[in-house]
């Protein structure tokens, strides 16, 4: 049972670019690693005792960047007042006891390179066990245990076991989303935050009041939608196969084919494009069929009517030619808005205000964000909010990691 | 009663007075060309009213349905000139062609193309175009559809196209799927809202395809769509069991599908160049296809569910018919409802926006109305926003409805699962018979007794028809060579031939193509296949030879009839009459020789009919009839000669004798032997000429001669001429005739009044079908609300309320 007193975010952003979280109180030896692992990726939450085992820069994942990761560079940016201090969470004191607690890490792995995955993981066993019999020389070897979740839980459970050595605990995937965004929302300060374009991130309080019912909308490869009406309970109400997956999909066969190597760019990389692209080269706008805007229905002239649907009328040249930064902005706003309008809709038929978005999928990207917000504004006229999380990668993994008693 | 002499000098003048009576709901459809366009962003679709012209078929017009690339709208425009041209000149022959000079066209469009191609259209075809709202002419398109198209509304799986009745729902979602997605709430006439959509549609669905598979954007639209029946989706998408491993074991325990799909096209990341080579292009487009269908299933059933709608139509370009995208949209609607909500589709599809603008075009009897009503001079908005009002009234006023004809059938795309016919004019406005129960505001009636849902039923009756299609030809060539040219007739027999079997074979290979198949669509496709090679009446000759026989024979059977001692003992021998009359058919050539010499014997004609006890209720008929008078009778023929002149004009004139009101409703047009209403007329004087009660009744309109409104062996209550609705408001009895009226059709149907069934089966595969022999009688008699053939009997409000009296007294 992890010692919640005082949780709070890390300081600074760990060498994975993304926040530790703290916590102060808990001196225990925590013999677990949580793992979640989906279609596209694999995530890791380990806990690392300050001054006994601390990160280690020879753990270092190969796959990891040593960047902010882009939610922490877009809250940065969206800082209250502008100041990137103010974002730093309440500092906290030295334990009463001496010790000094320890942080929970994040890292995340492709799915498809597994072995990289594994052999990060194996190394963060040998460097606790070390320790751990370095405290306690005479004590029963430290047990290795891995807690994991996803569909990938199931897929790797054996090559996990055989290359590992490793006690395998599998957890619901449902459940450790749940598990640990109620978590990140009652423990964590400055964790949720609504987003607005051109405006300050607004965190959320914590605890919210009123928590129950709410809406989780999971980005993974695919989408789940959970309704969430409790500490423990919630339902998968819906769900949509066009997710993260599509978006990486199509991107990844796109800009392959236009790469003269064949190669084709990391998951971030590919969003980062968007961010230069203009999507109306490719969309057809109701502007582009009605010259106008259509106002008797509501629709203004630079609304999307059709996604790429100028693509089709194309010369075979000018296909080919499409700039892979169009084809991201147009993708991302096809993905993000059709999830916020579902999103809504599923809110709506069952009352529900409040809608966290998780999953890797966002990233901190501010077009998503932001077309995931508007959508949920316009739909809903403006009843229904929107709400991001730091970690929202990190949700099953974090729920997984709290799992073992 | 005596048996009346010929002819009195009063009966001369009311003879003049009701046939002269003008029908005063008589509205005949335009003489004039009526075109409307919807130009889409890919196809221009043409729907355009063409009056009946010199030589064609007889109709009063036909609404036509084409289409084309709108890349080649030059061609488009080539054929509405050559239309408009061409009426232009038939007019002109015409007697009342009054085309004045002034009098400039008028064309209705909508669409995206209605703006774009706003100039050219008027300048090249010397019209005025009138702009419409897209939504609007939409929704107006797929009303009409609704109200006026029997079996337009179908829904589809891969296994079965169900083709579904009128469906009397008010609330309704229409789901356009063009290059983007409308979704419109849909509450009544003209009413309607945009309350979703989606920017994944056909247009991602293309430009997607032909961007990860250049080779596929040369090819078209149907050729990438018919891509997707090959493709291998599993290639292309991460399924749940890519993500969660095969472990059968594991699965059943997680409740898990690995089939579902849970991240579309998620598999396409980070493959080699050679495995992008190798994916094939089909099964993207499968995979793309389903994404963007089951996104749109989806968002539509949310959609519904939030607005509260019943049904979700699904329309537009995208669908063109094909079946492939007509299952994923059905399933994912069954999918994401648990079962609860159906995806429906229209026949006519890709027309509804089309439609919807020909609708602009003014009744003529309304005409100067709304020409005269402010901001219609080709302002669209306006006409639009001034005047939800004047698209009810042209709801209201158009007073003709329209029959489809399959005989000139088109499909969307070869490969659909179902055709659309063009539309003829029927000579007047059809509605439902009043008499019909209504329950939670929906029409509790079927007229098919039985559709033929099983393949042996199928085959069945396509091979009886074909089979007598040699008869037919046969009687075609010796019964109209004498009348017209004689290698012409012969060229249109082998063309009725040829057609007609065509249309069977497209049957047995899509039995739901046309709507539901039932014995009654089939026999009306039969004469809608003689009329269109130009058999407009093709047993007239045999009609009227068999007319004049059994008029010669009626004195003397009115004479018998009358002769008995009292009214019970009339009633009896009428429906031994009605039933000897009914057992012979135009084909019996034994019944023409008898007629011929006189020597016509009913008794004789009876001896052929059996008469099982549990379908004979001439008893107890003839006992209530007795004692309990009917105040208004409607009746149904069925054939021209002995059937209707010795068998139901005598029975018509009984009920009028009695004090009642009498309708007799006479097929509008002709249908094999059955008798017509013009035919009918002619009868009728000689007979007024014979009988003095039938000359009086008449006179005094208690005896009256109406059109149904149908056109076909079968009788389908659902659709009668708005007169004789009227007419039939405060019906007590209804009376029907014949196996093609009260067996194939209106076997099971349960009325708001007493009816009486009268027929002979005369095939022994429905006689079997329904639990009787060939030649057995049915002389049936129900009281209102009864469920024929049981003690049932279901109450105004849809309830069953238990036996009947006459059951009670039965027992």
């Amino acid at each position: 049972m992890m010692n919640l007193a005082g949780v709070h975010l890390g300081e600074e952003v760990s060498l994975r670019g993304i926040r530790d979280i703290v916590f102060p109180e808990h001196n225990d030896h925590v013999p677990h690693i949580a793992i979640d692992i989906g279609g596209s990726l694999a995530k890791v939450a380990y806990f690392t005792r300050q001054g006994v085992y601390a990160r280690s820069g020879a753990v270092t994942p190969t796959g990891a960047s040593p960047e902010l990761s882009m939610s922490e560079a877009t809250l940065r940016a969206r800082a209250p007042n502008g100041h990137a201090d103010d974002m730093r969470p309440p500092s906290r004191t030295e334990s009463p006891n001496g010790q000094s607690g320890g942080r929970l890490n994040f890292v995340k792995f492709e799915t498809e390179k597994m072995t990289e995955c594994i052999a990060f993981i194996r190394a963060l066993f040998d460097e606790q066990e070390s320790a751990h019999a370095a405290l306690h020389p005479d004590g029963p070897p430290c047990p290795r245990i891995l807690l994991a979740t996803g569909g990938g839980a199931h897929k790797f459970h054996d090559r996990l076991v055989e290359e590992l050595g490793v006690t395998i605990y599998k957890y619901d995937e449902m459940e450790c989303l749940v598990k640990g965004l109620n978590f990140l929302v009652k423990y964590v300060p400055r964790e949720v935050f609504a987003y607005r374009e051109d405006e300050p991130i607004q965190f959320e309080e914590t605890p919210p009041a009123g928590a129950y019912p709410y809406m989780l909308v999971n980005i993974g490869s695919g989408v789940s939608i959970l309704k969430v009406t409790g500490e423990n309970e919630c339902e998968r109400v819906s769900g949509t196969s066009l997710g993260g997956g599509t978006y990486w999909g199509l991107m990844s066969m796109i800009a392959g084919a236009q790469n003269p190597t064949g190669a084709t760019p990391s998951f971030d990389d590919m969003l980062q494009l968007s961010t230069t692209g203009d999507n109306t080269h490719v969309d057809m706008l109701v502007g582009d069929i009605y010259g106008m805007d259509y106002g008797k229905i509501g629709l203004k002239s630079t609304t999307i009517a059709s996604t790429f649907g100028k693509v089709f009328k194309m010369n075979a040249d000018d296909r080919a030619a499409t700039s892979i930064h169009d084809v991201s902005r147009s993708l991302l706003y096809m993905v993000s808005n059709n999830i916020g309008q579902i999103a809504y809709l599923n809110a709506r038929a069952h009352g529900i205000t409040r809608i966290y978005f998780g999953g890797y999928f966002i990233c901190g990207h501010p077009i998503t964000m932001h077309t995931l917000s508007y959508a949920i504004n316009f739909w809903s006229k403006g009843s229904t909010r929107a709400l991001f999380l730091r970690h929202e990668g990190y949700l099953g993994a974090v729920g997984a990691f709290l799992q073992h008693q | 009663m005596a048996f009346s002499a010929p002819m009195s000098p009063t009966s001369t003048a009311a003879r003049s007075s009701w046939r002269l009576a003008p029908s005063p709901d008589l509205v005949v459809p335009p003489m004039r060309a009526q075109v409307a366009l919807d130009i889409g962003g890919s196809l221009a679709k043409v729907v355009a009213f063409i009056p009946p012209r010199a030589g064609g078929p007889k109709s009063s017009g036909r609404l036509h349905f084409s289409k084309y690339e709108t890349a080649k709208i030059a061609e488009c425009i080539a054929y509405v000139r050559d239309l408009l041209r061409a009426n232009a000149a038939d007019a002109a022959d015409g007697e009342d062609g009054v085309v004045k000079d002034d009098d400039v066209p008028v064309v209705h469009a909508t669409g995206g193309g209605a703006h774009k191609f706003h100039a050219q259209l008027e300048h090249e075809l010397g019209v005025t175009v009138v702009k419409h709202d897209e939504m609007e002419c939409l929704v107006q398109g797929l009303n009409f559809l609704l109200r006026e198209v029997p079996n337009e509304v179908f829904s589809y799986n891969v296994e079965r196209t169900d083709i579904t009745g009128p469906p009397n729902v008010v609330f309704e979602e229409l789901v356009n799927i063009g290059s983007g997605v409308s979704i419109l709430k849909v509450t009544g006439p003209g009413a309607y809202e945009r309350v979703s959509g989606t920017s994944l549609g056909g247009g991602t669905f293309w430009g997607l395809l032909s961007m990860l598979a250049p080779d596929t954007g040369a090819q078209g639209f149907d050729a990438m769509l018919d891509l997707t029946r090959t493709g291998d989706h599993r290639t292309v998408d991460m399924l749940v069991g890519d993500i969660y491993g095969s472990d059968p074991a594991a699965l059943s325990t997680l409740q898990l599908d690995p089939n579902l799909i849970a991240s579309s096209c998620g598999k396409l990341l980070r493959l080699t160049p050679d495995q992008r080579a190798s994916i094939p292009a089909a099964d993207i487009a499968r995979s793309l296809l389903r994404m963007v269908a089951n996104n749109i299933a989806q968002i539509a059933y949310l959609c519904a569910q939030a607005h509260g709608l019943d049904r979700i139509y699904f329309g537009g370009c995208f669908l063109r018919g094909h079946a492939m995208t007509m299952a994923a949209l059905s399933a994912a609607a069954a999918f994401w409802s648990q079962g609860t909500t159906r995806a429906y589709f229209v026949r006519h599809e890709g027309h509804l926006g089309a439609l919807g603008a020909y609708l602009h075009h003014a009744p003529p009897e309304l005409g100067a109305r709304i020409a005269a009503s402010p901001g219609s001079a080709g302002d669209a908005e306006t006409v639009v926003d001034a005047d939800a009002a004047a698209a009810a009234a042209r709801v209201r006023t158009r007073r003709w409805s329209f029959l489809e004809n399959f005989t000139v059938a088109d499909k969307f795309n070869v490969a659909a699962p179902v055709a659309y016919g063009v539309l003829d004019a029927a000579p007047a406005r059809l509605v439902p018979f009043p008499k019909l129960p209504v329950v939670g505001g929906k029409l509790a009636y079927m007229s098919d007794t039985f559709t033929l849902a099983s393949a042996a039923d199928q085959r069945y009756w396509l091979d009886v028809l074909d089979a007598r299609i040699p008869g037919m030809v046969r009687m075609a060539v010796d019964w109209n060579q004498d009348v017209e040219d004689e290698r012409d007739v012969k060229q249109r027999a082998a063309k009725f031939e040829s057609e007609f079997r065509r249309h069977l074979d497209a049957l047995r290979s899509q039995p739901a193509a046309y709507g539901v198949l039932s014995v009654r669509s089939l026999l009306h496709l039969r004469e809608q296949s003689l009329r269109e090679a130009g058999f407009e009446d093709l047993f007239y000759p045999v009609k009227q030879a068999e007319n004049a026989v059994a008029l010669r024979a009626l004195p003397q059977v009115l004479h018998d009839v009358d002769a008995l001692p009292n009214a019970h003992a009339q009633a009896l021998q009428l429906l031994d009459n009605a039933l000897a009359g009914n057992v012979f058919d135009w084909g019996c050539t034994a019944i023409l020789d008898q007629l011929a010499d006189g020597s016509l014997d009913l008794v004789s004609a009876r001896a052929k009919v059996r008469r099982p006890a549990h379908a004979d209720d001439a008893r107890i008929f003839a006992d209530h009839v007795t004692q309990h008078p009917y105040r208004k009778v409607v009746l149904f023929p069925d054939n021209s000669g002995a059937d209707v002149v010795l068998g139901v004009l005598p029975l018509a004139r009984f009920f009028v004798q009695q004090g009642a009101n009498v309708v007799v409703a006479v097929n509008s047009g002709p249908a094999i032997n059955d008798v017509t209403f013009s035919e009918l007329l002619r009868v009728m004087g000689q007979v007024s000429d014979m009988d003095e009660v039938v000359a009086r009744a008449l006179e005094s309109r208690s005896l009256q001669i109406l059109a149904s409104g149908s056109e076909s062996p079968c009788l389908d209550l659902s659709r009668v001429d708005e007169s004789l609705a009227r007419e039939a408001e405060d019906a007590d009895l209804v009376v029907i005739i014949g196996m093609g009226r009260a067996i194939h059709t209106n076997f099971h149907a349960v009325l708001d009044c007493d009816v009486l069934r009268v027929a002979v089966f005369k095939n022994e595969f429905t006689a079997h079908a329904l639990g009787f022999e060939n030649f057995d009688a049915l002389v049936r008699w129900t009281r209102a609300g009864q469920v024929p053939g049981s003690a049932v009997r279901i109450g105004r409000d849809g309830a069953v309320v238990g036996a009947s009296a006459v059951d009670a007294s039965r027992a």
